[in-house]
């Protein structure tokens, strides 16, 4: 069990992100400078339920990954970008697939590579000093974002990891990351010596699941759990709105469209990324407010045919 | 803490050991973050605060997620302003009941009027009443929590996929990925000069499942156990395809009844006398529904399940309502035969036990194909048979298979 670490704290960092001030505060004085290529984490136009904040807060303090669940288009996999802004942290992205296993996400070894090199003996690449790189397993390993993540909590910084939409791999994949999620420490028995162990500070771990597949219960009992939902009020859905830099009178009206849009009994409920374009869309053209009831370009957030045709008789019936 | 709350446990734990209960998989580990959450400051602001976090930290899915807040709202029923939530922190539903749903003052009407008809005379067996009692229009208090019910199954899905994943049929197949490290050196040593490695496809599980389920009927008190465990193989089996068919009593019909003619001077007559003339039954129609109304060609579905496949009926066999029907039993062989011609891996789940099959079809059955029940054990069993371990049966439908 590791300690309880209080240092950070997403509600407060996002709350001055969002208010104009600088990400400043929790995070200046430890502003990286060892690896300069992993801080420019562009802004993200982010605006969390409070809710939110404090289970991300709540899981960085006990440093557990965070298990989010939610409609498509929720803000799930965006809630890393935002809190690797706001906190500053380095943000490591694993995109799951279905053939991804466990040890890619801590590093991969090439193999296949080594022994290319090898075979082609003193003729190979050499290292520095000029000795064939083929000798030694650890040139041909290389880290995943998982291992990078450990590997730099090793030298004291913390960073975001996102493992997104885990569902999508084999059911081992969760199985086989257990231990290391665990203890955060992994070994590379190719290349005895590279492995890393984190050591004060623990990565923040962000997993994202579509619940195509139940998760096992050993692995979802390490995590701390939160179901995005679709906000609730339409004062949130202005809100978030306005955060991306729509119209207040468009968004005013697109906040009550689409909790019309979404009591409709549709097959596929429109999310929020979609309707957000969409909305960005109206707004470029310069729609008018009353305009946005006929729901042009509706093929933004209306993906299925049956669907199209409700909403086509909907509107012709009013 | 008050003398009075000394005798009470901790709220936290009252609700840990309830959501226990419910089959959460919750350790000492879990119990000791919430409360090291609590000390560090999470949770204190508000009721809906606290509640947050217990849900974050011990559900793990919207379902787990909507009973631990019902179970939370149960339990923690104090006023978050009064203070100290030790004094106040009820232990259960038992409290609310003596409390909320006392009857005694409403319907004294009614008791006196039972109390009198007893009076009456003991000797006579009914006593006529004039009217039937009346029954004041009585508000009850609503409950200040909602009750949650959860389904419990003989089996949980945790063991049903544990069952399931063992049956596996590794297979490499798909784009070769992995390294083949004794071809690679055979071929540099058989060709002496320098080669390309050999690459190979990673293994997987290749196994197929055919499922085909008993539906309405005497089934219907199954419907949602049976649901419950194919949703679980299906999930979780980690199989490489399962199908879920259903029928109605016996998955094909349409055997010749006169083939029992033979038989016709017993009372309960067993097929094993006509069993080597029953025709193998493989056309007929099954269903792709639940209600069992989109038909498919039962012939295309065993196609498809051809290769790999195992097949699993799920059905009561007549257990449930306990009758002989040897037409069904004819059937039902007749079926069995007919599966044959593409896999010789068949098993029966049964949700009864095997003392409610003796004397009905489900026993009879038992002898042609194994048969077991819809438990833990029955399931380990059934999949050991599928994975080609024998399984003792009194008349075994042998050498069909081609």
């Amino acid at each position: 069990m590791p300690d309880t670490d209080l240092s950070q704290s997403y509600a407060v960092a996002i709350k001055n992100t969002l208010s104009g001030q600088p990400t400043a505060g929790v995070s200046a004085a430890e502003a990286p400078k060892d690896d300069p290529d992993k801080t420019g984490v562009p802004p993200e136009v982010y605006l969390p339920s409070d809710d939110l904040a404090r289970v991300t807060d709540l899981a960085l303090a006990l440093g557990r990954p965070l298990l989010l669940q939610g409609e498509p288009g929720c803000g799930k996999t965006r809630l890393a970008h935002s809190v690797s802004h706001a906190l500053a942290m380095p943000l490591e992205i694993a995109y799951v697939k279905s053939t991804s296993r466990a040890q890619d996400l801590l590093y991969t070894y090439d193999a296949v590579r080594r022994l290319f090199d090898s075979q082609l003996g003193a003729e190979g690449p050499k290292d520095d000093a000029g000795k064939p790189l083929a000798r030694h397993a650890r040139h041909y390993v290389s880290l995943g974002p998982l291992g990078r993540a450990i590997a730099r909590a090793e030298s004291g910084r913390r960073s975001v990891v996102l493992i997104d939409e885990i569902d999508k791999a084999d059911l081992d994949f969760p199985n086989d990351l257990l231990w290391e999620l665990d203890r955060m420490e992994f070994d590379v028995p190719e290349a005895p010596g590279m492995g890393h162990k984190a050591a004060q500070v623990r990565p923040f771990v962000i997993i994202t699941h579509n619940e195509e597949k139940p998760l096992p219960p050993a692995f979802l009992r390490r995590c701390v759990f939160y179901y995005l939902k679709f906000p609730d009020s339409q004062r949130e859905v202005e809100r978030i709105l306005a955060a991306h830099g729509i119209r207040a009178d468009l968004s005013s009206k697109a906040a009550s469209l689409i909790s019309e849009i979404r009591k409709k009994d549709l097959n596929k409920k429109p999310g929020l990324a979609e309707l957000i374009d969409w909305l960005l869309y109206q707004d470029a053209k310069g729609t008018s407010p009353d305009d946005l009831d006929a729901l042009p370009d509706r093929e933004a957030f209306l993906k299925d045919r049956a669907d199209l045709d409700r909403v086509e008789r909907d509107l012709a019936a009013t | 803490m008050t003398p009075a709350a000394a005798d009470q446990p901790f709220f936290l734990w009252t609700l840990f050991q309830q959501l226990r209960r419910r089959g959460f998989p919750l350790g000492p580990n879990d119990y000791e973050t919430v409360r090291t959450a609590l000390r560090v400051g999470f949770g204190l602001a508000s009721r809906d605060d606290l509640r947050a976090v217990v849900i974050a930290l011990w559900a793990s899915s919207r379902e787990e997620a909507a009973v631990v807040a019902a179970l939370f709202d149960q339990h923690v029923s104090w006023d978050w302003e009064a203070g100290d939530p030790t004094v106040t922190a009820s232990t259960g539903p038992e409290d609310h009941e003596s409390a909320d749903l006392d009857p005694s003052h409403s319907d004294e009407d009614l008791v006196s009027e039972i109390t009198t008809g007893n009076d009456v005379d003991e000797s006579l067996s009914t006593t006529p009443v004039g009217t039937l009692p009346t029954f004041d229009n009585v508000e009850v208090p609503p409950l200040p929590y909602e009750h949650v019910f959860l389904p419990q199954y003989p089996v949980d899905f945790r063991s049903v996929a544990q069952a399931w994943r063992r049956l596996r049929w590794p297979i490499r197949y798909g784009p070769a990925t992995e390294l083949d490290i004794d071809a690679t050196v055979r071929r540099r040593c058989t060709d002496g000069v320098v080669s390309p490695p050999v690459l190979r496809p990673r293994q997987r599980n290749r196994a197929n499942v055919l499922l085909l389920v008993d539906r309405h009927g005497s089934m219907t008190p199954f419907h949602s156990y049976v649901r419950h465990v194919c949703g679980a193989i299906r999930q979780v089996g980690r199989l490489h395809k399962v199908g879920v068919f259903y029928f109605h009593d016996t998955p094909l019909e349409g055997t010749d009844p006169s083939l029992l003619s033979p038989l016709s001077g017993e009372l309960f007559p067993r097929l094993d006398a006509v069993l080597p003339d029953v025709p193998p039954l493989v056309d007929g129609i099954l269903m792709q529904d639940e209600d069992l109304s989109v038909p498919i060609d039962a012939a295309e579905v065993f196609a498809d399940y051809e290769e790999r496949g195992a097949l699993v009926v799920l059905s009561d066999g007549g257990a449930a309502r306990g009758g002989y029907d040897p037409l069904r039993l004819l059937d039902t062989v007749a079926f069995l035969k007919g599966t044959r011609r593409w896999t010789n891996r068949t098993v029966w789940l049964n949700p009864l036990s095997p003392d409610a099959w003796t004397g009905s079809t489900a026993a009879e059955t038992a002898r042609h194909v194994p048969m077991f029940p819809m438990d833990r054990t029955g399931m380990y069993r059934a999949v050991d048979v599928l994975r080609g371990q024998p399984a003792t049966i009194e008349r075994p439908l042998t050498g069909l298979l081609p």
